[in-house]
């Protein structure tokens, strides 16, 4: 309590409870042009009420008492209803930073999960697969992301003359954004008449089932590698 | 500043932002609510929380079920609602997910039906003109008068959402009769239509005739003392006619009223929109056609008159109906123009308010258990405060903020932007 005390006469804490917006951590977030202005002695903001009680907890607060802070970003509020991966989907579906229609285009894809799933389990009598079908969207979209998820690329590699298509690991972060992207894409292969958040809702749910397109594209992109293992050594020979 | 400390300024900003009586966010919220959740889940579809009743007629619902909601029966809702724009198609499209019909039991609901109620139906009509904010709940009152004039034996000329007629009008063609004028065909057999639906048995069973002749064109007549569904079935298989049929119609109705051979219960949606200029509905010269050139729009006006008796004409006026250069204030005097007003003069005005707070928590509740509500933080204390403070508690915001629980926690969700983005009535 003694450090709680020190911390409320700081204003840099103060700035760091009262910016309305997220920090960190994850390696997920990158820095946006618009951040190059602060050094990197600038911590971000640490938006999200439990991320502040958890440090206050730990006592780990007073190791960011004394830190310059970035402001948060517009998108980063301390809602209840705050995610870190809808966000991040927010920011690929946009084009031309045209930001409210993404996001208008995510809630409408929510809700036609949630629409979907919903028919599904009234349609179902049984309780017992009732309770099989999974109705949170957010919990389908993240298990979605996992599924679709690839381990390995390939890369062409120059060796003697020859360009071999190497099998490589790819980075979190990559992993990531490829998975976003084949969804995106599934999205939009579609007939002239179907809008974009209803297959985009439906690539989502068959996904978290590890079914679809996207995670065909998976498996082909595996085999490819796995097929090519014999060059795997031409990574780092 | 600490945690708690923020917690406590952002309901104070609930507390001074939102109702001018002295409110404490939390006090108000019984703890009941917040059990109920889990408690109620059950996936059985008969389930009953204490936010239902199980009073299905509308005439019986008093202040005993105030914040309520009642359900209205699935046969009676398909006739009314589903065919033309009875309700919000928002709404709609939640009773299809939910496989229900539930309203919210409003108290200017209960007032406008207490009002028609007292109504002397021997002397001139009375007209009702429900006001308020956008989103707060008019069009959802007015569809709700029509389950409780259906129920009571009136004749129902529901005119759901009338920008309908211009901004979203299918055809127009000139007028036979009437130099100068132009009628509506798509939309008038569309109407004439529902029209029939809603009110066959009843036309049936009171046998109304037709007072006098009607000359159609050369070779087609309806006669005096033929039913009144004749005329309607010949707008139905003539559209060219059918604006004129609606006219007719509605003259019959009057007099039929005034010689109380039946009640009529005139509803209309967006009523404003007839007095404004309207650049949406182009004539064959391809300039706009000013509201008064209307024969649909004249008939309209006609009803709203006090020359008849026997029938109640219930109103909305309504920003939204107007163009984003009409949108300046809320209130009937602006809306109706002093074209409207001097129409409408005088009439009762009845404000629809947004959500109580405790209406906003039941709301909530009902979603819940509907399993609308999916995000881990809705059933949280903190997650059903931030709705409520998000959508202002105006329920179209709150049902907006609902269908994707904030999925980006943001708050551009606010009325004034979600209604130019999203159609409306579409």
């Amino acid at each position: 309590m003694g450090s709680l005390r020190i911390l409320k006469h700081c204003s840099s804490f103060q700035r760091l409870l009262t910016c309305s917006n997220s920090f960190t951590p994850t390696p997920s977030t990158i820095q946006s042009r618009r951040y190059a202005i602060f050094p990197d002695s600038f911590i971000h903001p640490i938006f999200r009420e439990e991320d502040q009680r958890k440090l206050i907890e730990s006592g780990e607060a007073a190791k960011y008492a004394y830190l310059p802070v970035k402001p948060a970003r517009t998108t980063e509020t301390a809602s209840v209803f705050y995610d870190d991966l809808v966000d991040k989907i927010i920011n690929h579906i946009m084009r031309m930073g045209q930001k409210q229609l993404a996001r208008n285009i995510i809630d409408k894809t929510i809700q036609t999960i949630k629409k979907v799933q919903l028919a599904k389990y009234y349609d179902t009598q049984d309780p017992e697969e009732r309770a099989k079908i999974i109705l949170n969207p957010w919990e389908l979209l993240h298990k979605a992301l996992e599924n679709s998820k690839p381990f390995l690329e390939t890369t062409p590699i120059k060796r003697g003359g020859h360009t071999y298509q190497v099998p490589v690991p790819i980075r979190e972060k990559k992993q990531q954004a490829l998975a976003i992207k084949w969804l995106i894409e599934a999205g939009k292969e579609k007939e002239d008449d179907m809008r974009f958040f209803v297959k985009f809702a439906y690539e989502i749910i068959e996904a978290a089932n590890g079914t679809g397109q996207v995670i065909r594209r998976k498996q082909e992109l595996h085999k490819k590698c796995e097929a090519n293992r014999a060059y795997a050594h031409y990574r780092w020979s | 500043m600490s945690v708690t400390m923020l917690r406590n300024f952002h309901l104070r900003l609930v507390k001074t932002s939102l109702d001018k009586v002295s409110y404490d966010a939390k006090k108000s919220l019984p703890t009941r609510l917040y059990c109920s959740a889990t408690s109620l889940a059950s996936p059985s579809h008969e389930s009953t929380g204490f936010f239902r009743t199980s009073e299905t007629n509308p005439v019986n619902l008093n202040e005993k079920h105030l914040g309520r909601f009642y359900s209205i029966d699935n046969e009676i809702y398909q006739k009314l609602y589903v065919q033309h724009h009875g309700f919000p198609l928002e709404y709609r499209e939640q009773c299809k997910v939910f496989r229900e019909q539930l309203v919210l039991v409003r108290k200017p609901y209960l007032d406008l039906k207490r009002c028609v109620d007292a109504v002397d139906l021997k002397k001139p009509v009375v007209r009702f003109v429900l006001h308020g904010v956008f989103g707060s709940g008019k069009s959802m009152t007015l569809g709700s008068m029509a389950h409780y004039g259906y129920t009571k034996d009136f004749i129902l000329i529901h005119l759901p959402w009338i920008p309908l007629w211009t901004r979203y009008c299918k055809e127009i063609v000139p007028s036979i009769t009437r130099e100068g004028f132009f009628d509506h065909t798509i939309n008038a057999v569309a109407w004439l239509t529902n029209f029939k639906n809603q009110n066959i048995e009843l036309i049936q069973k009171l046998n109304l005739l037709t007072s006098k002749d009607y000359q159609w064109s050369k070779r087609e007549v309806t006669g005096q003392g033929s039913e009144l569904l004749a005329i309607v079935e010949h707008g139905i298989s003539r559209p060219a006619h059918a604006t004129e049929c609606m006219y007719a119609v509605f003259k019959e109705l009057k007099t039929h009223s005034s010689e109380e051979k039946c009640k009529t219960m005139v509803l209309a949606d967006g009523v404003n929109e007839l007095f404004y200029p309207c650049k949406w509905i182009k004539g064959p010269d391809r300039k706009p056609v000013p509201p008064t050139q209307l024969t649909a729009y004249e008939a309209m006006k006609d009803l709203f008159k006090t020359d008849w008796t026997g029938g109640v004409v219930i109103v909305t006026v309504d920003k939204a109906a107007l163009h984003p250069d009409f949108r300046e204030s809320d209130l009937p005097r602006y809306l109706l123009k002093k074209e409207g007003w001097e129409l409408f003069d005088p009439f009762v005005p009845i404000e629809v308010n947004n959500y109580t707070a405790q209406e906003v928590q039941t709301t909530i509740d009902y979603y819940l258990e509907r399993k609308w509500l999916q995000h881990p933080a809705s059933s949280t204390e903190e997650g059903r405060l931030e709705l409520e403070y998000l959508s202002t508690r105006n329920p179209r915001t709150l049902m907006e903020l609902c269908n994707s629980s904030g999925s980006s926690g943001t708050f551009l969700h606010l009325p004034f932007l979600s209604f130019r983005f999203t159609g409306f009535f579409r």
